[in-house]
């Protein structure tokens, strides 16, 4: 074989090692790099575990009774449209029980929330300032864990100011 | 370690040294002198076996050969001032004029001493074929000839390194098997060189050759006593071999060669090979940066992978737990936030009712799930209402949403402020 060839053979070689540098060992190494640091975390995080190893099985007893008694407070239908029906239910009846006059009630959307999704109902509708207090006040005392997202209270009639248009938007918490 | 192999050949005796080279340093390690027959043919078979018995001895890498003044013409010529280069290319031409055969058949060298605007040419030359001679008998022996110098010349280099002196001047001899080879000085350049034969009155001839190089008379080689004492000689035993490899490892300013251009060893130019490697070097450097980098992480990940199984291996148990523990955690967290953030309308409602002052009235109402609150209404004065609202520890950040507009000593007003969390 002359020189040339030898010439040609070396810089195919050194082209061949650069190609696959540039197309597979640095893509590899930029996926490796964000797995280290993925992995690292986990592995930091295990040793953790391993270090208060001693206090876990308290913390999950503590940490589970405290769910069940919050639990009980939750939207239980086993899906969002039901938990959604069940959340128009129970704030039909409030505001039937306060004397409200409802002139529109709708569900809104389900949001995840990690492990749990929020049940939005918005309604809209006219009552006295002592009929929406009751209405808040039976929200708040509610056995279902109720949250008043939006509250907007406003006069429309300057003659008669008793009578007040109110829009809220109310929501449930359900657990997937 | 290149072994060099000095070399001078007398007309009775041949002299030899052998050195050891590193750099410029010089380790000699022997020196003899062996006497030749006066007949040509025997005289070189002699040469030949002390040779082959040097060789076979020291194996020296090559030989560095000194010869008798009078196998040279050396003329002191007049030449414009030139580089190094011209002056060769100029003085082929001019020596025509002096050598009896044509340039060609010459080797000659030079050296160069600036005079005015000119240049004073000290040049010698030799038979090509004088030389050739030396070469092919010890190229025979199977020795490379690296160097083929004026032995005078030489021995004088060395005798300006013993002296010391800074600018000699006079006359040099070197007393030789038959004859004395004469340099006059000036500068601590040789001007002139002429060589006598052994039955002439040396006397005589220095008495003429002082006259045009006044000053110190050195000598080495065996010189007659009286004479040595009449010129007041400064007297070196310089060995002619050992002048002859010192001159040719050190390339001094009196530097003369006369070895056939044929037989000088090409120096390699090392430069691209340089070059060339430092660049394959550099490529190398990049390629392994990646490889070793990939090596690396590889290799970390693995480690923790193992160190990650090894865990799980072990504490299974714990990492489970730990892992249903962080789950309820976080479920409880989401329950807390919505439960702490579920009344917060009904607070802002009752710290209202509690803080708006009774000489004002609201009419509009807005709280939204972020805690901004918009609050519009009518007040006899809307700064009371302000500060109300600012010393109350549930509202923060009030500010004016639109301008006060005052009519029949009542002002309408419009605020927004936020929710303090808790």
């Amino acid at each position: 074989m002359n020189r040339r060839k030898y010439i040609l053979l070396a810089a195919a070689l050194v082209m061949t090692l650069l190609l696959f540098q540039t197309y597979v060992l640095t893509p590899k190494s930029e996926t490796m790099r964000e797995e280290i640091q993925v992995k690292s975390a986990t592995l930091q995080k295990y040793e953790t575990y391993l270090e208060g190893s001693a206090i876990t099985d308290t913390e999950i007893r503590t940490a589970g009774e405290e769910m069940k008694a919050v639990e009980k407070k939750l939207v239980k239908e086993s899906s969002e449209f039901l938990a959604a029906a069940r959340m128009q239910k129970e704030l039909s009846e409030l505001t039937q029980n306060a004397g409200l006059n409802i002139q529109n009630i709708r569900p809104l959307n389900t949001v995840k929330a990690k492990t749990f999704f929020v049940i939005p109902v918005y309604f809209e509708g006219s009552g006295t300032i002592k009929q929406i207090g009751d209405f808040l006040n039976n929200v708040e005392k509610h056995s279902v864990l109720l949250k008043i997202e939006k509250l907007s209270i406003n006069v429309t009639n300057m003659q008669n100011p008793r009578e007040l248009r109110f829009k809220m938007q109310i929501s449930g918490l359900g657990k997937s | 370690m290149p072994r060099l192999l000095g070399l001078d050949i007398d007309s009775k005796y041949i002299r030899m040294s052998v050195a050891d080279r590193r750099l410029k340093r010089i380790t000699y390690l022997r020196s003899e002198g062996i006497g030749i027959s006066a007949d040509r043919e025997e005289g070189n078979k002699a040469l030949t076996e002390v040779l082959q018995l040097w060789k076979k001895n020291y194996a020296p890498s090559g030989v560095v050969v000194g010869l008798s003044l009078n196998l040279f013409t050396c003329k002191l010529l007049d030449m414009p001032a030139m580089g190094r280069e011209d002056m060769r290319k100029a003085l082929a031409f001019e020596l025509e004029k002096h050598l009896p055969l044509a340039v060609d058949e010459y080797l000659f060298d030079f050296l160069m001493i600036r005079k005015g605007t000119g240049m004073k040419t000290l040049v010698c030359a030799i038979k090509k074929e004088a030389v050739s001679a030396v070469v092919k008998l010890i190229n025979d022996v199977g020795m490379e000839v690296l160097s083929v110098r004026c032995r005078v010349v030489d021995v004088l280099t060395s005798m300006m390194e013993i002296s010391g002196e800074k600018n000699m001047k006079g006359i040099f001899i070197l007393a030789t098997d038959d004859g004395y080879e004469m340099a006059g000085i000036e500068d601590s350049l040789p001007r002139s060189m002429k060589r006598i034969s052994a039955g002439a009155d040396l006397a005589e001839a220095l008495d003429v050759f002082r006259k045009s190089y006044p000053g110190k008379i050195y000598c080495s080689g065996p010189v007659d006593q009286l004479i040595a004492e009449r010129f007041a000689m400064t007297k070196s035993q310089i060995t002619v071999s050992n002048a002859l490899i010192f001159s040719f490892v050190q390339r001094t300013r009196l530097n003369l060669e006369f070895i056939p251009q044929e037989l000088i060893r090409q120096k390699k130019d090392l430069y691209p090979h340089i070059i060339g490697g430092l660049a394959v070097a550099a490529l190398c450097l990049y390629l392994l940066t990646g490889f070793v980098a990939y090596y690396k992480e590889a290799r970390a990940l693995r480690r923790i992978e193992s160190r990650i199984e090894t865990i799980k291996s072990t504490a299974s148990g714990v990492i489970e737990a730990r892992k249903k523990l962080e789950a309820l955690q976080d479920d409880r967290k989401t329950l807390l936030a919505f439960q702490n953030s579920s009344n917060m309308a009904i607070r802002v409602l009752k710290e209202l009712t509690q803080v708006v002052p009774d000489n004002a009235w609201i009419i509009n109402l807005v709280v939204d799930e972020k805690g901004f609150v918009e609050l519009e209404g009518f007040s006899r004065k809307t700064s009371d209402l302000i500060m109300a609202l600012d010393k109350s520890k549930l509202f923060k950040n009030i500010a004016f949403a639109a301008p006060i507009l005052s009519r029949d000593g009542e002002e309408r007003f419009s605020l927004k402020f936020e929710v303090r969390e808790p």
